[in-house]
């Protein structure tokens, strides 16, 4: 197993919030981040949270969003 | 660094990409191209991506962009022989039922004068 602890100081993140990642797309429509993105005037992205769950096996954050452990099993 | 090569068979561009796709090194690059050619009203682009061994987060986001920006001036974006690491970000993302992938320039190609 590897575990990865990832902390930064930021103040955290609201799920809720995230219409501008992938991961909040819903089934029919795969591109609905991107143009929230447009919107918002962020560069194009919005994938890292969708890969990074399909390649860990968990993937855990504190209370505050601003800490992860990502968790890959080797066996 | 990413170079991207072009050239035109008709009225389709082909671009050919060797390097990273990656954040800050290949992103903004393909980006940048494909705004340009979409200023000269050519929509109609090919991305040979067998000489791109790694693509990030970023640079399939770059893709995805292009990708919706292509689209929505009524062309197309088709990718030829992406690698197999670059399959599986397609797959693991489920963008492989989206883009078009061809094994030859020539097919991408041909596929436009089918559409």
């Amino acid at each position: 197993m590897r575990l990865y602890r990832i902390a930064d100081p930021g103040e955290g993140f609201d799920v809720a919030k995230l219409t501008h990642a992938a991961v909040s797309n819903p089934s029919t429509d795969p591109f609905e981040h991107t143009r929230v993105r447009e919107g918002l005037g962020l560069r194009p992205g919005g994938l890292g949270l969708l890969l990074s769950r399909a390649l860990v096996d968990e993937v855990i954050y504190n209370e505050k969003r601003n800490e992860v452990v990502l968790v890959k099993y080797l066996d | 660094m990413l170079e991207i090569t072009e050239h035109a068979v008709g009225h389709v561009t082909v671009l050919q990409l060797v390097g990273r796709l990656v954040m800050e090194d290949g992103d903004t690059a393909l980006c940048d191209h494909v705004d340009r050619l979409l200023r000269e009203k050519r929509a109609k682009i090919v991305l040979d991506l067998s000489e791109v061994p790694y693509v990030d987060s970023a640079g399939l986001g770059a893709l995805v962009s292009k990708y919706v920006s292509v689209r929505r001036r009524g062309g197309d974006l088709r990718l030829v022989h992406p690698t197999a690491r670059t399959t599986r970000l397609f797959e693991i993302t489920k963008l492989s039922s989206v883009f078009e992938v061809f094994a030859t320039e020539t097919d991408a190609v041909k596929s436009f004068a089918a559409s």
